[in-house]
């Protein structure tokens, strides 16, 4: 579409103030993060003027530092929780997918109705449960406490996904001889496999960075996630932040979320992710 | 043998959604405290009446803050996703996917890291906000000390983790907008504006509800950004029913009425999606 000019002006200066106000909050935490504690004089420079990797070495293998295990911890949910929610919603979503049938639908609508509840609104159901069962405080708990919460979108992404991969594929197989077993290996496994990822890859995602279920549900400090660790900068005796072993270790936090994105990106935004769930409808 | 394949999916689906919450209802009707959470005995509607009664802060206070907060956040975030999906739309691809993947980055990072990063922009020290004005020759402002500016910085910070998904859902559903009829409404003589008005967003009237929804709900159920930024403070001025919920049932232990509260959040958002499901019927209608 040709715009006048005065339209392409309207529509860079709002790019422009989208771009900033995306960024500036990120590149502050950075100028943060790398700045030598002693270089900190009110007003500080917007743009720092030295640069340290002191702060990062601090807080993973400093005295007063958070160490590697909360970080090692996240990724343990996050993986687990990727895989649990990768394997159940390939199987599920191609149930759904394949198979439509009126109570398929209706049970495609539930489960989209259950991704919409925040992990907020599970954290006192889930803690009653953990209690009861003897599931509170474990590993165990909270990687299946996040695989809960991605399943629904995942199911809804993964039965769209089947959707799209032609049944002729499975039925010429199926004449050629195939068993059910083979099917699945040969033939869906591999042409479901970019969904799969995506799948995954967002439950290890919110896996990764989720706050509120870990902080209820994993009391003991050596299995508590970066996430939950890091609050102690926040909420130390006077009210003072250390603020560069927070911005330190948020961005420790921030890198393998952003290389993720980075890398999937244009698989997640076109023909897997929330492009094919958006049009499936 | 599709049910067989289902069977994982619908047992964890049970096990830790729908139990959870059958337990939760139970518990809203006893006085069960946190430090002998298994003898407890029945109350009643008397949590729910407490809650009424609550006087510092005021459960009406919770409410209208939960609101406020909500309803900005979900004005800002569809204002500015959709606007920003529009100004992008049409643009060469690979400009595109540059773009988009640098406004995308507010929306990947955890809503706990968006919680700290915003503490770095409000803070009086090392804040950007007053830094930058504190170069340019101004006096610095105590962002989070009262309460609707506090409300208003929060909701600043809400809007950019969440204006990012409202950005993709109106993206790809933008995609599948003709490029005839964008055009013949540019020949018609119609501005940006009226074209988003009235082209554009009755063509992506599906997807826009979506993004309502998806929004509110994550508005009303806000609890990692609050409860880092100000953790309700000061004097509960920016509490939420989400951290009052928390504060009842793991603060003060008072697990019955925490339920309460859950059960209230979870009854709003019900009928937010109960209503959302008759919007969509209705436009499904309309458009087939």
């Amino acid at each position: 579409m040709e715009l006048t000019r005065r339209q392409s002006i309207v529509r860079w200066t709002l790019i422009a103030f989208g771009l900033f106000y995306a960024l500036v909050p990120v590149l502050w935490v950075l100028a943060i993060a790398v700045r030598p504690r002693n270089a900190f004089t009110f007003p500080l420079p917007l743009i720092p003027t030295e640069f340290t990797f002191s702060n990062l070495r601090e807080i993973l293998t400093g005295s007063d530092g958070i160490g590697w295990l909360p970080y090692v911890n996240a990724a343990i949910y996050g993986l687990g929780a990727a895989v649990v929610t990768g394997v159940i919603a390939l199987l599920g979503g191609y149930a759904l997918g394949r198979y439509d049938t009126r109570y398929g639908r209706a049970l495609l609508l539930v489960f989209l109705a259950l991704s919409l509840l925040p992990d907020a609104a599970r954290i006192v159901p889930l803690f009653l449960l953990y209690i009861h069962t003897g599931m509170y405080d474990t590993r165990i708990g909270v990687i299946l406490a996040y695989a809960a919460g991605s399943l629904p979108l995942g199911i809804w992404l993964m039965a769209a996904i089947i959707r799209q991969i032609p049944i002729r594929l499975e039925q010429a197989a199926r004449i050629d001889g195939a068993g059910p077993f083979t099917v699945a290996r040969r033939i869906v496994l591999p042409l479901a496999r970019p969904g799969v990822i995506v799948v995954g890859t967002l439950a290890f995602v919110s896996g990764w960075n989720a706050f509120s279920l870990p902080l209820i549900l994993a009391q003991s400090p050596n299995i508590q996630p970066y996430t939950v660790v890091l609050q102690k900068y926040i909420v130390a005796e006077q009210s003072t932040v250390n603020w560069t072993l927070l911005s330190a270790g948020s961005l420790i936090g921030l890198v393998p979320v952003l290389l993720v994105f980075g890398f999937l990106q244009r698989r997640l935004l076109a023909q897997g992710g929330l492009g094919a769930a958006v049009r499936a409808r | 043998m599709p049910w067989l394949l289902l069977t994982p999916a619908i047992g964890l689906s049970v096990f830790l959604v729908v139990v959870p919450y059958g337990i939760t209802f139970l518990y809203a009707f006893t006085d069960a405290q946190l430090s002998s959470i298994s003898s407890f005995s029945g109350a009643g509607l008397e949590n729910f009446s407490t809650l009424f009664h609550l006087d510092e802060p005021r459960f009406m206070m919770e409410v209208v803050t939960t609101v406020a907060f909500t309803a900005a956040t979900v004005v800002g975030s569809l204002g500015l996703g959709t606007l920003l999906a529009v100004a992008l739309h049409g643009l060469r691809a690979r400009t595109r996917a540059v773009l988009q993947a640098l406004i995308l980055v507010p929306w990947v990072v955890a809503s706990v890291i968006t919680g700290y990063t915003w503490t770095f922009i409000y803070s009086p020290q090392v804040g950007f906000l007053n830094t930058l004005i504190e170069r340019l020759g101004g006096s610095g402002v105590s962002w989070l000390l009262e309460r609707w500016l506090a409300i208003g910085a929060l909701a600043v910070a809400n809007v950019w983790a969440s204006f990012g998904l409202v950005f993709l859902i109106v993206s790809a559903s933008l995609s599948n907008v003709s490029e005839n009829i964008l055009r013949a409404a540019q020949i018609d003589g119609a501005g940006p504006l009226t074209t988003i008005r009235r082209v554009i967003l009755p063509n992506i009237r599906q997807a826009f509800l979506l993004a309502t929804l998806v929004a509110t709900v994550s508005g009303l159920n806000v609890f990692d950004l609050i409860f880092v930024i100000t953790h309700g403070g000061p004097i509960y001025q920016t509490e939420p029913l989400s951290l009052l919920m928390y504060r009842l049932t793991f603060v003060q232990g008072e697990v019955g009425a925490g339920a309460a509260v859950t059960v209230i959040l979870f009854l709003a958002t019900l009928v937010l999606s109960v209503a959302y499901v008759i919007a969509w019927r209705r436009e499904e209608r309309k458009w087939s």
